[in-house]
């Protein structure tokens, strides 16, 4: 046995790694053997790429068919689960994850083979796609549902009633400055007469479309194999976002798309440039080698202005997203040059990466714009609730528990927590296969860089603060995470020697995964899911009470009157009913204290009167139970994500005994004060 | 005779006519067909669409890579990354000027870009032999088509089912009440009650005023459909000095001893506002 050994590491090992093994104690340098062949292994896809590019099944639509029969009525399995929650029924669960498994199981499976050709396998990813999206669509088919969603329906009312670019939006004041998403939307509203949401929902779509279409191509362009690439886009739409967040009608939304159109843009950058440098010695002499200079240079230039129309785009789109791809762009460049493959000066990378951090910048810095204090006070508090429940200083935040209390079933607990686990366990191996395959690719490489973020941002999940961090920062991580992953399931399942067992392991695998994402994208016990009311659960509060108490304020008091209200009634009054909203986010001043006293007494007052406040809204509700999302009125509120019992009837009733608050509306759960008589009357020595 | 580009001609065409349509539907500034009929918007939407998400894209994709046979995903792909990508500069551009994002103004402006791009490409094309690799034709035969018809409808069966779960969803009826200050041109004091019912059926109300704390005024049976509304225009005695409280409840037929909606204002009547030290 020692000799055989011996005879594998001096055949396929250069002399350090020969040195490295034999440096592993004898019991485990067979399997690490074994684990390095499998990981280097270049005929593991060997058949299929062979397959892709003869093209010669390009057009064969397969199972396609059968298997968009099938996610339809997934599709309406969950449209039947979201019926029944609605009406208050109890079983819709079983539906609901019975559709997913509809949706996604079977053309992962299906994708796993290597039966399919390129077509089918870019029309199962597409058509899985869009059925995620349409899950967002029935969740809320009449109307915007989700928090952000009427954080930027106000904007594009607001862009599409002055016409104009720009204007203040209290609810959220760094949304004008980035209004890519409700651009499109205006121009799909005002060729077409559609409404808003309607609107919305077509350009979501579209997005959504180019962010699968541009993932296959990118990871395609990256790995060679549309087999590999239509696997790493299933292991992406595993990340907690995919489902819902990134379906809504947010900017990140359209921006994620853009930016990974960017990354396939730039993708074949290396490629082109290392064929121009190979070619550049006989251009001078050589006919063939001149017209084809010419070809590939051309090519990299028009490829690299593509990826600059749409950074510029980006830059107008999405703060966060734009950082995070020209972080990417610089880390690459970095790498890229590192390599040594073409002199720095002359890399279109390297000048696409200064030319994405100078549009970043000066969209930043355009005057007004309240990002980097609107970015750094939320990272902020993140990494200092890290630092301190690292250090022991502080508590962490209890995992699987809602803020109301309401605890996650065991079941949930383990897939989530498998689906983590998984995803972790498998980078180390991802990261090995893609060392020995794909090192050379300085965007591959960077990927696998991206990739060690992840197990790092599950540590935020311990915070309270934080914890929203990490499931923002899943959608940008789960790129490169796709990839490795991807890289590690083909690696180490060889296509030759794949059974219907180990296609079936790896489809358990994947989907486990994929529900423990859905798992926490829709909040513990799915309260982001359509349902009966909760008191500030976000979609779940969006009811005719509140929608109809703010169409009355529009048209009765008029639009643009200050007001302040608790986190539900403040998007509703800022959206349908087209109010000035008074929040620490827009004003910095905290109104909370007004609502949460017992008293009203002169300290309510004078922030009544600093922060010019007419009207408030009460919502009697919030005395039911404890706010779904942690708090009230404000994130910074007394007792922010610590509420330990309901807000006191009192306390929201306490206006009706002072003689200078008028009580002007009245709809049972949700009462309007206008304080007008109160703020502006003289003040009492 | 064949056409020489018809890819760039019905692009054109496209654009052209959603110039057109939005001249012809009156919603030129607006961005609200006047006429309000359902066709314009039918139409608008299907010209609309490749406007906005393909047609400049695609074009400039054209003019951009006119050397090279793109995959025709990868076509697909930069048309709609490009169009995207031209549509938020795009509104970036129209914002510097005074007429700003109408619709008129987008028409002209995708429609101007794809005419522009269409024309550049066909000049390119001019002297360009492309190696243009026979696309691949999709055949349906009558199984598959038969299962996406089957899928699309199931879709469109789960869009609506939702759409009416969401419309019936059992939730408690309500019913506004309200009471504001009116402006009077006569220097009057006036205030207007208003009751709105969303009670799941007809609901008989009645509704009671006082003035500082005296009965002024009784509504005994006002019978509210579910959406319907009542208002009132009250007008305020001038003999009333100082501030003068105004309140009004609304009772439930059956229930006439439990108060269900209650509003009140004080209004300072030499004024005639709600607010103390100041003019109307």
């Amino acid at each position: 046995m020692p000799r055989r050994q011996f005879s594998l590491i001096e055949k396929q090992h250069s002399l350090p790694e020969q040195d490295a093994i034999n440096r592993v104690p004898k019991p485990i340098q067979i399997p690490w053997l074994r684990l390095l062949k499998l990981a280097r292994n270049p005929e593991a896809e060997a058949y299929y790429s062979a397959q892709d590019a003869t093209g010669a099944q390009f057009v064969t639509l397969g199972w396609l068919p059968l298997l968009a029969l099938t996610s339809a009525s997934g599709i309406l399995l969950v449209a039947y689960a979201f019926g029944d929650s609605r009406a208050g029924g109890t079983a819709w669960l079983p539906f609901f994850f019975g559709g997913l498994l509809l949706i996604f199981v079977l053309p992962l499976l299906r994708l796993i083979s290597a039966a399919p050709s390129r077509f089918e396998r870019i029309g199962l990813i597409c058509m899985v796609g869009l059925a995620c999206y349409l899950i967002k669509v029935i969740a809320s088919p009449l109307y915007f549902s989700f928090y952000d969603e009427f954080l930027h329906w106000r904007t594009v009312s607001d862009i599409a009633s002055s016409g104009h670019l720009f204007s203040e939006n209290a609810l959220l004041p760094v949304s004008p400055y980035y209004p890519g998403l409700e651009i499109v939307t205006n121009a799909l509203a005002s060729l077409s007469g559609l409404d808003s949401f309607t609107s919305g929902l077509i350009v979501i779509g579209c997005a959504r479309l180019l962010m699968i279409v541009s993932l296959f191509a990118l990871y395609e362009q990256l790995m060679k194999s549309s087999r590999i690439a239509s696997i790493a886009v299933m292991i992406y739409m595993a990340n907690p976002h995919f489902l819902l967040f990134d379906a809504q009608y947010g900017y990140e939304s359209l921006a994620l798309p853009l930016a990974t159109f960017v990354m396939f843009a730039m993708s074949p950058h290396q490629k082109v440039s290392v064929r121009l440098a190979r070619l550049l010695p006989m251009a001078p002499f050589v006919m063939f080698a001149k017209e084809r200079h010419k070809w590939l240079k051309s090519d990299l230039r028009w490829l690299t202005l593509t990826a600059w129309i749409a950074l510029a785009a980006l830059a107008m789109t999405h703060h966060v997203t734009d950082f995070f791809l020209v972080g990417l762009l610089l880390a690459w460049a970095i790498i890229y040059a590192c390599m040594r493959l073409i002199p720095l000066r002359r890399s279109n990378l390297v000048w696409s990466a200064l030319f994405a951090a100078l549009v970043a910048l000066l969209s930043t810095m355009r005057a007004g714009n309240p990002v980097i204090g609107y970015l750094f006070s939320f990272m902020g508090e993140s990494f200092k609730e890290l630092g301190g429940v690292l250090t022991g200083t502080g508590a962490s935040r209890q995992l699987f528990v809602t803020y109301a209390g309401q605890a996650t079933p065991l079941w949930e607990r383990i897939v989530t927590l498998s689906s983590v686990g998984l995803i972790v366990l498998s980078l180390p191996f991802g990261l090995l296969c893609l060392w020995q395959r794909y090192r050379s690719n300085a965007l591959t490489f960077t990927f696998g860089t991206v990739a060690l973020f992840y197990p790092v941002s599950q540590l935020f999940r311990l915070t309270t603060s934080g914890a929203e961090l990490t499931d923002r920062s899943a959608p940008f991580l789960f790129i490169p995470i796709a990839a490795v992953m991807a890289i590690c399931l083909v690696q180490f399942w060889p296509l030759r020697s794949l059974n219907r067992k180990q296609s079936a392991l790896l489809t358990c695998a994947v989907s486990l995964v994929f529900f423990g994402g859905v798992m926490l994208g829709t909040g513990p016990s799915e309260t982001q899911l359509p349902g009966a009311y909760e008191v500030i659960a976000d979609a779940r509060s969006i009811e005719p009470e509140g929608i109809q108490a703010a169409l009355w304020a529009q048209l009765y008091l008029g639009p643009d009157n200050r007001v302040a209200t608790d986190r539900i009634n403040q998007i509703l009054m800022g959206s349908y009913g087209n109010q000035r909203i008074v929040s620490t986010i827009a004003d910095s001043i905290d109104v909370s204290p007004v609502f949460l006293s017992s008293q009203f007494g002169p300290e309510d007052i004078a922030i009544l009167r600093k922060a010019g406040v007419r009207y408030l809204v009460v919502d009697l509700r919030l005395a039911q139970s404890l706010p779904l999302s942690g708090y009230y009125y404000e994130q910074f509120e007394d007792g922010a994500y610590n509420h330990t019992s309901p807000i006191a009837m009192q306390a929201l009733t306490k206006f009706s005994a002072i003689a200078q608050i008028n009580r002007v509306f009245d709809s049972g759960d949700i009462v309007v004060y206008d304080v007008g008589g109160l703020i502006n009357a003289p003040e009492t020595p | 005779m064949r056409l020489k580009h018809p890819d760039l001609m019905l692009a054109t065409a496209i654009a052209l006519l959603n110039v057109v349509l939005v001249l012809l539907a009156g919603r030129a500034t607006t961005g609200v067909a006047s006429t309000g009929m359902v066709w314009t918007s039918v139409i608008g939407t299907i010209l609309a669409l490749p406007l906005v998400f393909v047609l400049p894209g695609y074009t400039l994709c054209e003019a951009l890579f006119h050397k090279r046979s793109l995959d025709a995903v990868h076509r697909m792909l930069i048309s709609l990354g490009l169009s995207l990508s031209i549509d938020i500069l795009g509104g970036i551009v129209l914002n510097v000027f005074p007429i700003g994002l109408r619709a008129l103004s987008w028409a002209a402006l995708l429609a101007f870009l794809t005419a522009l791009f269409a024309l550049l490409v066909a000049y390119l094309r001019r002297k360009t032999v492309m190696i243009v690799k026979q696309p691949h034709r999709i055949r349906f035969n009558a199984y598959e088509c038969i299962l996406f018809g089957l899928a699309c409808a199931v879709v469109m069966l789960s869009i609506g089912f939702s759409a009416a779960s969401v419309a019936q969803q059992p939730r408690p009826g309500f019913t506004q009440m309200w009471m504001l200050p009116s402006d009077q041109s006569n220097n009057s004091c006036a205030v207007r009650l208003g009751v709105r019912s969303y009670e799941l059926s007809p609901v008989t109300f009645s509704v009671e005023m006082t003035i500082n704390g005296a009965q002024v005024n009784r509504w005994p049976s006002i019978v509210l459909a579910p959406q319907q509304e009542w208002e009132r225009l009250v007008s305020i005695g001038s003999s009333e000095t100082g501030a003068v409280s105004i309140e009004a409840q609304l009772y439930r037929s059956g229930k006439p001893q439990v108060v269900y909606r209650q509003v009140n204002i004080t209004m300072y009547s030499a004024r005639c506002v709600t607010e103390p030290g100041r003019g109307p």
